[in-house]
């Protein structure tokens, strides 16, 4: 009458050959494929989060100003250090050393016809966006900043146990409309890449202890505009 | 004291209106037997029927029965008061132990739910919930058991009608195969992880061996593309895989799962007017709440105030949130009750959010509840 245990190995082991791609395969990193996936799907998420948050604070009369501090904080909240200086491990000699990092910055080009990069504390960039929004003789009448292309997320490399760095690449589409609301005035693409730090945390939930990936966005960098 | 929820309000559930077409998980599963890993079950099939109802894009309510309500009154009750509309779909599962009689005729178990031996009249059949569920005239109606189906001495036949008692191209590619096997078919499938005279096997770590392999394996590799997305050859390749498994181990006996498959090709027209509640509920009064968070339709103001309102409301000072990815049990965030409704209610990417578990405390407030987000297509 009572059901029997089979162990989580030995089912494994048969279903390998039945099925492969439910396997849980721990890659070169050393994280479980499907987990992997996961984490590369949240990379994702947060860079989709950060575009449509710059739309929302760069948008006039979206939304009150109380409104736009809010998402403004969240934005911050999607980066490394939320917008101060934060620490990061490095390889020292057989071991590895913290060290302060900069505030994370956003580099932009000016426009497509100039091209003149800046980099911006990100704090600086999301403030003088909300500001320009706000601005009575601000040039747009309205601003959308929206993804040209999906996410694409590379170069995922181990950094030490538990610590993993990537890059994420998105391609901008920049569209500015002039006072009548309705007239393009400005548009560019730019193509940005984008700095991930990922640690897998250890955790105590209700249930136990677990851990969690933690992902958070780096410095961005504007690669080109057009 | 924590406290799982349990949401038989039956009474505030079937008052909601249902403007969507709607799947109804019926999901009991008896968490009081040790080591055969009914929680994982129960929260697998939280996960994946949320899973379903967000490729469909239908509505999702659950009627749930776990611990000390995995019992014959309230799923009786269940059984009796579901309403449904025609395009909807009814996903019944359990987990737990499972035996028959003699004179059973049904080659379908008898479900012991929460009881043991001496209480043998308070077991159901399946065959009771095939009859009941296929009345409801529903679109689709899958009835999964995952239970032992061997005769014990003295377990007497039931009555076939018991007593009463009062949750990217990929993703499209995905989509499409789950909008193939729920929404192109017609009529009913009824599975249970055992023939007549087997035993059924299953672990804490995994549950119950049939239900991974279902869900785990056949379903995902027919939705994943692996496999052709049918219900044949879902069936097919639980029933090789436990087959395999079973018969290359001297420890364990035979297992093969049973089915019956009641199918007409009926494609369903698509309703275009059809409106999707955002959030799938495990308790209605939060999950409107909660849904109303997601809504693009109240101001990014209002949104905000309720984040704080909510939060006070629903749950502890200290209450945690933890977000899991696509497989649903990567913890992808980590945050504060107050800090996820916030990031929730300025966020406007995510059309739905699914509550898999909750933990509540003495005073009914949440102090830990484990989420998956629905994002929006891009």
């Amino acid at each position: 009458m009572k059901k029997f245990f089979i162990s989580l190995a030995f089912c494994l082991s048969l279903a390998a050959t039945a099925i492969a791609q439910n396997v849980q395969l721990i890659n070169d990193l050393g994280i479980e494929e499907n987990e992997l996936a996961d984490v590369q799907e949240r990379i994702a998420d947060k860079v989709d989060d950060f575009q449509r948050y710059l739309q929302d604070l760069a948008g006039r009369g979206n939304m009150s100003h109380k409104a736009k501090m809010d998402v403004y904080a969240e934005a911050l909240k999607l980066f490394i250090g939320e917008g101060e200086p934060y620490k990061v491990r490095e390889p020292y000699y057989n071991g590895y050393r913290e060290k302060m990092h900069d505030a994370v910055k956003m580099t932009t080009i000016n426009s497509k016809y100039l091209k003149i990069r800046t980099p911006y504390p990100m704090t600086e960039y999301l403030t003088n966006l909300v500001k320009r929004s706000e601005a009575p003789n601000y040039r747009y009448k309205q601003v959308v900043i929206e993804a040209a292309a999906a996410v694409r997320v590379d170069n995922f490399s181990k950094v030490s146990e538990g610590r993993y760095m990537a890059t994420a690449h998105i391609l901008q589409h920049f569209i500015g409309y002039g006072k009548d609301g309705t007239r393009i005035q400005y548009e560019d693409y730019t193509a940005k890449t984008i700095t991930v730090y990922i640690e897998r945390l250890e955790i105590l939930t209700p249930e136990g202890y677990d851990y969690q990936w933690d992902i958070l966005l780096g410095d961005v960098d504007c690669d080109d505009i057009w | 004291m924590k406290r799982v929820l349990f949401s038989a309000l039956f009474a505030v559930l079937f008052s909601a209106s249902l403007n969507a077409q709607t799947i109804h998980v019926i999901n009991f599963c008896n968490t009081l037997a040790p080591g055969i890993g009914c929680d994982v079950d129960y929260e697998r099939t939280t996960r994946e029927a949320a899973l379903i109802a967000g490729f469909l894009n239908y509505e999702i309510r659950y009627y749930y029965g776990k611990g000390e309500n995995c019992s014959n009154e309230n799923l009786m009750t269940t059984l009796n008061s579901l309403d449904c509309e025609k395009d909807d779909i009814i996903l019944f599962y359990y987990s737990g132990h499972g035996t028959r009689s003699a004179q059973d005729k049904s080659e379908f178990p008898q479900m012991c739910l929460k009881y043991e031996s001496y209480d043998q009249d308070k077991f159901v059949s399946v065959q009771t919930v095939i009859e009941k569920l296929q009345a409801k005239r529903a679109r689709f109606t899958l009835i999964m058991t995952d239970c032992c189906n061997n005769t014990v001495a003295g377990i007497s036949a039931k009555s076939l009608m018991s007593k009463d008692g009062g949750s990217i191209t990929d993703e499209e590619k995905i989509a499409s195969n789950y909008r193939k096997l729920f929404l192109e078919n017609k009529g009913m499938v009824a599975v249970t992880s055992s023939k007549k005279g087997q035993t059924s096997g299953g672990g804490p770590d995994i549950g119950g061996t049939f239900s991974y392999v279902f869900f785990e394996m056949a379903l995902y590799s027919a939705c994943n593309g692996t496999i052709p997305a049918t219900w044949e050859d879902i069936l097919e390749t639980t029933s090789d895989v436990l087959k395999s498994v079973s018969s290359q181990s001297s420890k364990i006996s035979l297992q093969e799962p049973y089915y019956v498959m009641d199918l007409a090709q009926n494609p369903m027209q698509p309703n275009p007017s059809q409106t999707v509640s955002p959030v799938i509920a495990v308790d209605y009064s939060f999950a409107n709440e909660l849904s109303a968070l997601l809504d693009s339709a109240h101001s990014p103001e209002w949104r905000l105030e309720q984040a704080d309102y909510l939060a006070d409301k629903y749950f502890t000072a200290d209450a945690k949130v933890a977000t899991v990815g696509r497989n649903g049990s990567t913890i992808i965030e980590y945050e504060s009750a107050r800090d996820f409704l916030h990031r929730i209610a300025v966020s406007s990417l995510i059309q739905r959010m699914n509550v898999i578990k909750e933990t509540t405390d003495s005073t009914g407030k949440r102090n830990y509840i484990k989420v998956q987000e629905i994002r929006k297509p891009k």
